[in-house]
């Protein structure tokens, strides 16, 4: 087993530990950790697959986005301070029903002949970056206009329903 | 490197015939900035809004008659032809009465409406779509500003169905990206319009294919609220505020509709696919109008009500989806037009009646004694989304009964048949619930008295739109012939 | 990289993503699953993006997921904020004003 595949199968391992801790902790901000953690693991598993600038927007956008704004959810909505908000769980017998059932619905595909990746050598003259920055701004200048727009939209919603102070009677 | 140039020249192209979202992304950033500039003036901000999108509604209207044949987009990630162009005139339509309706909206006008225009543009994006980013990101565009706008009340309840109508609309669009993802697995290719596409699909004919697809459908199937992704609709629709909900019965629907069609088109290769889709959109149209109509039944709220008979509505448009030909598909978009046209006329109607506290369906006892004309319009709306004559209803009922007929006797598919036989039988069903509010408001004797507020523009509007209901009764030609120009090869 | 253990794992993110949404009971959690399962999508896209290195589409598209898993936690958290206000809980079950 080569270094390479070694780290492979560690994130991998790492990534799926991360995910079945998230359903069983107990306490939220613990949760929030093992989240964390997931999401790092899966920038790894982006740089493995050759996409280096995902990798990067994954852990400026999730860990240091995301996360954090989950983490100040928690806090905002746990005034009482000293107690951690508990989890309690609900429907677990319906839950992990749908839940393995998919899992293996999916596993039933696993030898689809396209899981097959075509021995190719990686060449050294590719650039992921400039090529990403390219299609951004032609194939995919279209939606990356609208998601300014969307951003936009998003904030001022976002902050009209989070800053509305309800009138006092 | 060298394509960078003729891409760019495509772009710059492709700008002529993007007029209508243009003027709206501009509306959007308008309206943002006109709400920290004049906070005072309310009734200028719903100027701006009327302005602005009977300005995108004009453009459409323009693209309709420019547009023959499809046309690709900024380097084929929308598609502009008649068929979207038309759902993109009916969607304008739709925002244009929202903002007429939503005069007794008091709280933030400017970012209510920047909010209405993003997922108008969502819309506008979603009907033109031929590849799966742009796809993802318009439903999301109209999603996001959707689960803003049902938390619009400021109210205890409006939050409630705002959170469940997040949290529901968050995991239909993460199933949705999944099944996409595995589209790209098996074709390599985002674009659904594009001969790689298809050679994939014709190639990759297998039960993981079907799953994909299934998993897609969820996303679409939750913007038209059609069963088995439904059960936001009636929580939302009862807490939100009546323009909103009328909004959100009308364009996300007709939205999610334009992509399912274009998408199944796409997998049905022209006929040559070995998977019967039709045999998959026809089972969920008829678990749709099943639910749609039964649950309505039971319900005691008008808009509670409303959300369902909008799930069976769903159930009926979904029937122009499953012949996929161009007389399925123009019919379609006439039953479109007039579900359009009488819910907005219903929903109208019910606002009316809201401000004077009549909330539950009990409440309308006697109204129609005090209030015999604003009970008149809402009961032809009613009727109109029954099916009855003299309304575009019937017309548009008899019309999609027939091109499913049609369609039973060209392939003799027993799925069409059991699709006829639910749809008629729903329709009956339909009639007890769509009349019970004039039931109560005509044959019940009065319980309380009512302060009336005088409103001519409500009752100009109502007429207005009987009037145009009528018409597509006794002429329906009249639409017909526009929608008979559509033609519709992908 | 291999494509079979990374659609393994994006199937396992994706079951466990739907398990946490129906099974708990507090809605910021709820969110961490909505947001595990965008992830295992973007796993996909960007696994499947090895076969063909010379478009980036896959890689594309996990970026424009990114933002929209941004934008959905902002509106998401704005909501939750304001229940918390009114229902002084962010558990989706003890939130019961309409039924259904």
């Amino acid at each position: 087993m080569s270094l390479l595949n070694f780290t492979f199968y560690f994130f991998c391992t790492m990534v799926a530990g991360s995910a079945i801790t998230l359903l069983f902790v107990k306490n939220i901000f613990h949760a929030a950790l093992a989240l964390l953690s997931c999401l790092l693991g899966i920038a790894a598993l982006f740089i493995l697959c050759m996409a280096e600038f995902s990798a990067v927007a994954q852990i400026l956008l999730y860990a240091g986005g995301v996360v954090v704004l989950l983490i100040f959810g928690i806090m905002l909505t746990n005034k009482s301070g000293a107690q951690p908000i508990a989890i309690g769980n609900t429907g677990i017998f319906g839950g992990v029903l749908v839940g393995g059932s998919l899992f293996f619905l999916m596993l039933f595909f696993v030898n689809k002949s396209i899981f097959i990746l075509p021995i190719q050598k990686p060449s050294a003259e590719s650039n992921t970056i400039k090529t990403i920055g390219v299609e951004l701004l032609t194939d995919y200048v279209l939606p990356f206009e609208i998601t300014g727009i969307l951003l936009l939209a998003v904030l001022a919603g976002a902050a009209t329903i989070a800053g509305f102070k309800p009138s006092k009677n | 490197m060298q394509g960078i140039a003729e891409k760019l020249e495509w772009i710059q192209l492709s700008l002529g015939y993007f007029l209508p979202e243009l003027l709206l992304c501009v509306s959007v950033i308008f309206l943002l900035l006109a709400s920290l500039f004049s906070k005072a003036k309310e009734r200028a901000t719903d100027a701006f809004a009327l302005t602005f999108f009977i300005g995108a509604f004009v453009l459409s209207l323009l693209q309709y008659s420019e547009v023959s044949s499809t046309i690709p987009l900024f380097s084929g990630m929308l598609q502009l032809n008649n068929f979207s162009t038309h759902l993109k005139i009916l969607i304008d339509l739709a925002a244009i009465l929202t903002v007429l309706l939503s005069y007794s909206q008091k709280e933030r006008k400017g970012e209510y409406y920047a909010l209405i225009a993003t997922a108008t543009l969502g819309a506008h994006l979603l009907v033109m779509s031929s590849n799966l980013v742009m796809a993802f990101l318009a439903l999301e565009l109209i999603s996001l500003p959707s689960y803003a706008l049902a938390a619009f009340g400021f109210q205890k309840k409006s939050m409630e169905a705002a959170l469940k109508y997040f949290l529901f609309g968050s995991v239909a669009s993460a199933i949705m990206l999944y099944g996409m993802s595995m589209l790209y697995g098996q074709t390599l290719t985002l674009d659904f319009a594009s001969s790689t596409f298809r050679q994939a699909i014709f190639d990759n004919q297998n039960y993981f294919l079907v799953i994909s697809v299934c998993f897609v459908l969820v996303g679409f199937l939750f913007k038209m609220s059609s069963a088995p992704v439904h059960p936001w609709a009636p929580d939302v629709y009862e807490a939100s505020t009546t323009p909103v909900v009328a909004f959100f019965s009308v364009v996300p629907k007709l939205a999610g509709l334009g992509i399912l069609i274009h998408f199944i088109q796409a997998l049905n290769l022209g006929g040559y696919s070995s998977i019967r889709w039709y045999v998959i959109i026809s089972l969920i149209a008829i678990l749709t109008l099943i639910i749609g109509n039964f649950a309505a039944l039971l319900q005691k709220n008008p808009k509670r009500m409303m959300a369902y008979s909008s799930i069976a509505q769903s159930g009926f448009l979904l029937i122009g989806a499953i012949t996929l030909n161009e007389q399925g598909i123009a019919v379609m978009l006439y039953y479109a037009t007039a579900f359009l046209l009488a819910n907005y006329l219903v929903f109208w109607y019910i606002a009316y009646f809201e401000e004077q506290t009549v909330v539950e369906i009990a409440d309308y006892a006697g109204v129609g004694k005090t209030q015999p004309f604003a009970s008149i319009m809402l009961l032809i709306g009613l009727i109109s989304l029954t099916g009855l004559p003299p309304t575009a209803g019937f017309m548009a009922k008899l019309f999609i009964f027939s091109s499913l007929w049609t369609a039973y006797e060209d392939s003799q598919a027993i799925i069409y048949m059991m699709l006829f036989v639910v749809g008629l039988l729903n329709t009956v069903v339909s009639l007890f619930f769509y009349l019970k509010i004039p039931y109560q408001a005509f044959l019940k004797a009065e319980s309380r008295t009512l302060t009336i507020k005088k409103s001519i523009l409500v009752n100009l509007f109502g007429i207005i739109v009987v009037i145009m209901l009528l018409v597509l009764f006794f002429m329906p030609s009249s639409l017909m012939g526009w929608l008979n120009r559509i033609n519709f090869a992908l | 990289m291999p494509i079979q253990p990374l659609y393994i794992l994006s199937a396992l993110l994706l079951s466990i993503g739907l398990v946490i949404v129906i099974v708990k009971r507090n809605a910021i959690m709820v969110l961490m699953g909505i947001e595990l399962m965008l992830n295992a999508a973007n796993i996909n896209l960007i696994a499947f993006n090895q076969k063909t290195p010379q478009t980036l589409d896959g890689q594309v598209f996990s970026l424009f997921v990114m933002i929209i898993a941004v934008c959905e936690a902002a509106i998401g958290l704005a909501i939750i904020l304001q229940v918390y206000r009114h229902y002084k809980t962010s558990v989706p079950d003890e939130v019961t004003e309409l039924k259904g």
